[in-house]
């Protein structure tokens, strides 16, 4: 069973097919739960291993690029108005948002890219991952969200390229969305 | 050469995904990236319903803006200060239907229900979006200029609609759900504005939100599509070499 899994043709099969599970659990359980966004990022991150990947040691720059990639996410929001406060416990809801982001970026910019890229190139791997990163937020933003989360998978694509490894993305997608606590 | 292009690359995503939120291709649309909600604080009446604890009061909105011809437009917006605000427009600097360079006050402010809707009740408060170039009013510019305004809910059960009042009663207009609690319209025309519920007890109440629903069907289309190319690879590894390939013919 574990060698079929981990066996490099179907992989990608096996992901996507794993992110429509995780999607599907987290819509039943409620979107917008936190423990709902628990299990989705335990889901995730369960089947990225399933399927044969293991973490890396990131390069050299690799945070760097998880800064340009965090500036690029926040600027446009930053630009548009000033920063507001909400309400409530930041530290509860940043522990939920970061194992969200972990499993996000593992599945789609670790396990999926790296299953993708040396059989589709790049520009491919790029725009499949953007278009999934896209499709998974529907759930709870709408279809209003897609463009700003296209461009968004696809700026986090260009940071993963860039980089090299799957700590640059991830790195630039937790700070934004911590952000996110002053600027949404 | 090659070095330089993922830095090419870069410079260029990150241009198209700043413009985008300059020139309001985003909309108002949330910038967490990861679709975990924040936490809303409660809805702030202007007229708290009986019984509903007292909170602060809503707030208004007012942001000076230059009229410029098209060429040079700016999306700009207007939101009240609650978090999430209950109240925003977004709107363009050329669709307004002043002079260019005409200095265009545009407020919104919670105002006391002008009639009862004939429809439902009213959730929240009425906002009333304006604009004036000193005493004068100024409405949105010419046919086919729109700007979007957005309310949001106070997450009482139901399916509220976005309704304008047309100085004698309130009349929908085409409402568009933004999950969680926002509501949003285009219209070609300021005035005031409200979220109505249906009277009586909200139809599908109890049942599955438009949230779930989505996000089972987005997940049911990614696990068809993740099986199909998961099965089609395996058959494909599967198959039996060519003749060819498996080496010389036997004689």
């Amino acid at each position: 069973m574990t060698a079929a899994l981990t066996g490099q043709r179907g992989r990608a099969g096996l992901l996507v097919a794993g992110l429509g599970l995780a999607v599907a659990a987290r819509s039943v359980v409620g979107a917008a739960d936190p423990r709902a966004a628990l299990l989705f990022a335990a889901l995730l991150t369960v089947v990225s291993w399933l399927s044969g990947w293991r973490p890396a040691r990131p390069g050299p720059a690799w945070w760097g690029w998880g800064l340009v990639g965090a500036a690029g996410l926040v600027a446009g929001p930053l630009l548009r108005g000033a920063p507001r406060w909400h309400p409530g416990g930041f530290g509860g809801w940043a522990v939920v948002v970061t194992a969200v982001v972990v499993g996000e970026e593992v599945l789609l910019r670790g396990a999926l890219w790296q299953a993708l890229q040396p059989r589709l190139g790049v520009a491919a791997t790029i725009g499949v991952t953007a278009a999934l990163f896209a499709v998974v937020h529907l759930p709870l933003y709408g279809a209003r969200a897609l463009p700003l989360d296209v461009m968004a998978g696809v700026w986090l694509g260009v940071i993963r390229w860039g980089s090299g490894t799957l700590a640059a993305p991830a790195m630039a997608h937790l700070l934004a969305d911590w952000a996110g606590w002053w600027l949404a | 050469m090659r070095v330089r292009r993922p830095a090419v690359a870069t410079a260029l995503a990150g241009a198209a995904l700043v413009a985008g939120w300059l020139g309001g291709l985003f909309g108002a649309a949330p910038p967490v990236y990861d679709g975990l909600p924040l936490s809303a604080e409660p809805y702030r009446y202007l007229q708290p319903p009986p019984g509903l604890a007292t909170t602060a009061p809503p707030t208004s909105a007012t942001k000076t803006v230059t009229v410029t011809p098209q060429a040079s437009a700016e999306t700009i917006d207007v939101s009240t200060a609650e978090a999430p605000p209950q109240a925003s427009i977004l709107f363009s600097t050329d669709g307004l239907a002043a002079p260019a360079g005409t200095s265009v006050v545009v407020r919104i402010t919670p105002v006391p229900p002008p009639a009862p809707p004939k429809s439902g009740r009213i959730d929240g408060n009425v906002y009333q979006f304006s604009a004036s170039a000193g005493s004068a009013p100024v409405g949105l510019g010419a046919a086919g200029t729109v700007a979007n305004l957005e309310l949001r809910a106070t997450g009482a059960p139901g399916n509220p609609t976005i309704e304008r009042f047309d100085g004698t009663s309130w009349r929908a207009v085409p409402t568009t759900h933004v999950p969680p609690s926002e509501y949003t319209t285009d219209s070609n025309s300021l005035g005031d504005f409200a979220l109505v519920l249906p009277p009586g007890p909200p139809p599908g109440a109890g049942g599955p939100g438009t949230g779930v629903v989505a996000g089972i069907v987005v997940g049911a289309v990614l696990l068809v599509i993740g099986g199909l190319l998961w099965i089609l690879r395996r058959t494909r590894r599967r198959r039996p070499p060519p003749a060819a390939a498996r080496g010389r013919p036997r004689r």
